[in-house]
C-alpha cells in the first residue's frame, strides 16, 4: 500500500496542472469572500438589540406597566387571545429600558399553552397548557411565575434571578407570520381581566410601543396599530412584535458567517477537474496498463487515488478556510456588516466541514471518472449532483419543499456543514437554505454525501476489477 | 464545403453526439414541463437545465480530437485550420438550432400553449442553447482538455447566480445579471461566444497540435 501511495503521490505531484489546480481551489477559498465586498455594507438606519447571550434578539411589544418598589405580586386572568402560533400574552418584569435588556415574563401563547421565557432564549412551558389565571411574584431579587386553572391552585414554573426588574405590568406581542418563503408582520389583540396587586405599586397604567425603533421590529400590518383601553373589568390589548432570538428573517440585512465559504463553490469545480484527470488521464494515454502491470490490485489503485486526492484536498481547503474565515469575519465587521455571531467551536467546524466535503467531492469525481472513463461527463456528473441541487434550492419562487427536499437526499446536503445559524425552537420563521439553515444538522448533512461517496467508491472499484484496462 | 461534410460526418457517426443532443432536449423539455407546473411563464426555463447535456457535447465535439490525437489527421487535411472551427461552429449550430426547436416545441405542446411556439420568447430560448453551444466550443479549443474546459463553462453558467447572494449592493448585483452568460441578454451571451471562438481560433491557428 505504502508503494502504490507514493506512486501516485509521484504522479500527482509531478503534474504542474494539478499542483496548480490544487493551490487555486485553496486560493479561491480563501479570497472568494473579496467579490462580496465590492459595494460596502447596505444601509441601516435602526440599532439591532442585542441580548444578554450576546446574539441580536427581537424586542418588541405592546407594554403596559406600573411600577413596583421591594416586593410584590401581580396576578390577572387572560380572558381572551386573538392570535395563533407564538403570539403571547401575559405579565413581564422588564429589566431597563434600553433594547435587548434582560425580562422575565409569563404568558399565555396562541398555539404552545403557557410559558414561562426569559432573557430571550429560555423557554420553559407550565404543567398546566390550558391555564389561563397568570401570576408574577418578586421577593428579593427573585421573580417567580405561577400558572393556574381556576384562580386558586398555583402551579409554579420558574424562578428567575432578576434584580433591575423594576417596571411590571401586561404584555402583547405577535411574531411575524411565515407564508411560504416570505414572512408578514403579525397582530394580536387580548382581552385581560382586573389585574390584583399586592405591595407598593405607584404611577397609573400607562402603555407603550416597546422595541419601535428597532431594526428586528417588524411592524404593524397595514390598518393596525397598537394600544391599550380600560374596559369595565380589565383591559384591551393589541401588540405585535416578540421576545425571543432574532433569525435571520428578522435581519436580512445581516449576513451569517457561513455565507463567507462561498467560495467553496469555485474552489469544487477546480477540485472536481483535477480529480476526475487523476484516472481518466491514466485511460486516456493508456497509462493504466503500465500502472495496473505494476502493482495488479486494482481496488488499493483506487484507494491510494483516493486517499492522495482526498488528502491533499483535505489539508488546503482546511488550512485555507481555518485561517481565512476568522479573518474575513474581523474584516467585514470592521467594514460595519453586521455577522450573526457564531462561536469558535462553530466556525471551526465549518471549516473542517468544507474541508472534508471537499475532499469527499474529490473522491466521488475520482469514482465517477473510473466509472465513465470520460473526463467531460463526469466532470458534469459530479458538479451537477453537488452544485445544481443547491442552486435550484435558493430559486425564490419554488415551494420551500422542493428545496428542503433536495438539500436532504442529494449531494447537495453535505453543504450544511457549513450552516453557523440554529434554529430556536420558539420561533417560528422563514428557515430557508437561502437564508442559510438546512434541514439536516451539519454532520447528518455531511454523512449523506459520505454514503453517495462510498457507493460510488465502491461502484468504480468493482468496475475497475471487472473491465479491462 | 468539404469541410463541413466532414464535420457532419464525425458528428453524425459517432453515438455519443445523438445521444448527447436527445439528453439536452429530453432534460429542457422535462424540467420545462415540471416548473410549469409551480408557473407557467417558467415552460421555457428548461433550457437553463438542458444547456449542461450540451455543453458537454459542444466541448467533446473538439477536445476528443485532441484526446485521440485526430485532431492531427484533420489539421493535416487543413492546414489553414481556422476552415476547421467554422465548419463545426456550423454544424453544432445546425444540430443545436433543430433539437433546440423540437424541444421548445415539445414544451410548449405539452403545457398547452403550443400558439405561443412564434415568439420572441421562444427564439430566445433557442438562441440560448445555440450561443452556449458556441461559447463551450470555443473553450474547449482555447483548453484542448474536456475536463478544464467543461469547469470552466459550469463555472462561467453557475457561479454567478450563486455569488449575487453573497453581493449586497444592488448596482453590481444587476451588473453582475447582466453580463453572467446564464442570465444575459442574448446580444451579450453572443459577445461571450464571439469572444471564445475567436480566441480559440486564434489559439489553434497558433498553436502546435
Amino acid at each position: 500500500m505504502r508503494r502504490i501511495l507514493s506512486a501516485e503521490w509521484t504522479k500527482f505531484r509531478s503534474v504542474p496542472g494539478w499542483i496548480r489546480g490544487s493551490a487555486v481551489a485553496a486560493l479561491l477559498i480563501a479570497l472568494f469572500p473579496i467579490t462580496g465586498l465590492g459595494g460596502g455594507p447596505p444601509e441601516q438606519a435602526a440599532p439591532i438589540p442585542i441580548g444578554p447571550g450576546g446574539g441580536p434578539v427581537v424586542d418588541a411589544y405592546y407594554f403596559v406597566h406600573r411600577d413596583l418598589t421591594g416586593d410584590g405580586r401581580i396576578t390577572v386572568r387572560v380572558a381572551g387571545l386573538d392570535g395563533v402560533g407564538w403570539a403571547k400574552a401575559g405579565l413581564i418584569a422588564s429589566g431597563g429600558e434600553s433594547p435587548g435588556s434582560r425580562y422575565a415574563t409569563i404568558m399565555v401563547t396562541g398555539g404552545h399553552g403557557v410559558r414561562m421565557q426569559h432573557d430571550y432564549l429560555h423557554d420553559r412551558a407550565g404543567p398546566e397548557p390550558a391555564a389561563r389565571w397568570l401570576r408574577l411574584t418578586r421577593s428579593g431579587d427573585t421573580i417567580t411565575g405561577e400558572a393556574s386553572a381556576d384562580g386558586s391552585a398555583w402551579r409554579r414554573i420558574d424562578a428567575i434571578e432578576l434584580p433591575e426588574a423594576t417596571r411590571i405590568g401586561l404584555f402583547v406581542a405577535a411574531p411575524q407570520q411565515t407564508s411560504g418563503l416570505g414572512s408578514a408582520p403579525g397582530v394580536a389583540t387580548a382581552e385581560f381581566g382586573r389585574p390584583e396587586l399586592t405591595g407598593d405599586w405607584s404611577g397609573d397604567w400607562t402603555g407603550h410601543q416597546r422595541g419601535a425603533r428597532t431594526a428586528t421590529f417588524s411592524g404593524y400590518p397595514t390598518g393596525a396599530s397598537g394600544g391599550f383601553t380600560e374596559t369595565g373589568d380589565g383591559f384591551t390589548v393589541t401588540g405585535a412584535g416578540d421576545l425571543a432570538p432574532a433569525t435571520r428573517a428578522d435581519l436580512p440585512v445581516a449576513a451569517a458567517a457561513g455565507d463567507l465559504l462561498l467560495g467553496t463553490f469555485p474552489a469544487l469545480i477546480v477540485i472536481v477537474v483535477v480529480a476526475t484527470l487523476m484516472i481518466t488521464t491514466e485511460f486516456r494515454y493508456a497509462l493504466i496498463r503500465t500502472t495496473l502491470s505494476a502493482d495488479h490490485r486494482r481496488g488499493r489503485l483506487l484507494l491510494g487515488k483516493a486517499l492522495v486526492v482526498g488528502g491533499v484536498t483535505f489539508g488546503t481547503s482546511l488550512a485555507a478556510a481555518a485561517l481565512t474565515l476568522p479573518l474575513w469575519l474581523w474584516v467585514v465587521r470592521r467594514l460595519g456588516l453586521y455577522v450573526f455571531p457564531a462561536p469558535p467551536g462553530v466556525l471551526l467546524r465549518a471549516s473542517a466541514g468544507t474541508a472534508a466535503l471537499l475532499a469527499l467531492t474529490a473522491v466521488l469525481a475520482l469514482s465517477v471518472g473510473t466509472i465513465l472513463r470520460r473526463s467531460a461527463a463526469a466532470v458534469t456528473a459530479v458538479v451537477v449532483a453537488v452544485v445544481l441541487p443547491y442552486l435550484v434550492a435558493l430559486i425564490p419562487f419554488l415551494p420551500s419543499a422542493v428545496g428542503q427536499w433536495l438539500t436532504r437526499v442529494t449531494p447537495a446536503a453535505a453543504l450544511g456543514v457549513q450552516q453557523t445559524l440554529t434554529r430556536p425552537p420558539q420561533v417560528d420563521s422563514v428557515y430557508s437554505v437561502a437564508y442559510g439553515y438546512y434541514p439536516l444538522s451539519p454532520w447528518a448533512g455531511l454523512a449523506v454525501l459520505c454514503a453517495y461517496t462510498a457507493a460510488t467508491f465502491t461502484l468504480a472499484a468493482f468496475l475497475l476489477h471487472r473491465r479491462d484496462a | 464545403m468539404n469541410v463541413i461534410r466532414a464535420e457532419w460526418t464525425k458528428l453524425r457517426t459517432t453515438p455519443g453526439p445523438a445521444w448527447l443532443l436527445l439528453a439536452t432536449a429530453a432534460v429542457s423539455v422535462a424540467t420545462g414541463v415540471a416548473l410549469s407546473a409551480v408557473d407557467t411563464r417558467l415552460a421555457l426555463s428548461g433550457v437553463y437545465v438542458g444547456q449542461i447535456p450540451l455543453a458537454v457535447l459542444s466541448v467533446v465535439i473538439i477536445s476528443s480530437e485532441y484526446s485521440t490525437g485526430l485532431i492531427r489527421t484533420t489539421l493535416t487535411a487543413v492546414p489553414s485550420r481556422w476552415p476547421v472551427l467554422v465548419a463545426k461552429a456550423l454544424v453544432l449550430t445546425a444540430a443545436v438550432a433543430v433539437t433546440g426547436s423540437l424541444a421548445v416545441l415539445a414544451t410548449l405542446l405539452i403545457t398547452g400553449s403550443g400558439q405561443a411556439f412564434l415568439s420572441q420568447a421562444s427564439a430566445r430560448a433557442v438562441f440560448h442553447l445555440i450561443l452556449i453551444a458556441l461559447l463551450s466550443l470555443g473553450t474547449a479549443s482555447l483548453t484542448r482538455d474536456s475536463a478544464v474546459a467543461i469547469g470552466t463553462v459550469l463555472a462561467l453558467l453557475y457561479l454567478p447566480p450563486l455569488l449575487t447572494q453573497l453581493i449586497t449592493n444592488p448596482v453590481l448585483r444587476r451588473l453582475l445579471d447582466q453580463f453572467a452568460p446564464m442570465t444575459a441578454h442574448p446580444a451579450i451571451l453572443a459577445l461571450w461566444s464571439a469572444t471564445a471562438l475567436s480566441a480559440g481560433t486564434l489559439m489553434v491557428r497558433r498553436r502546435d497540435t
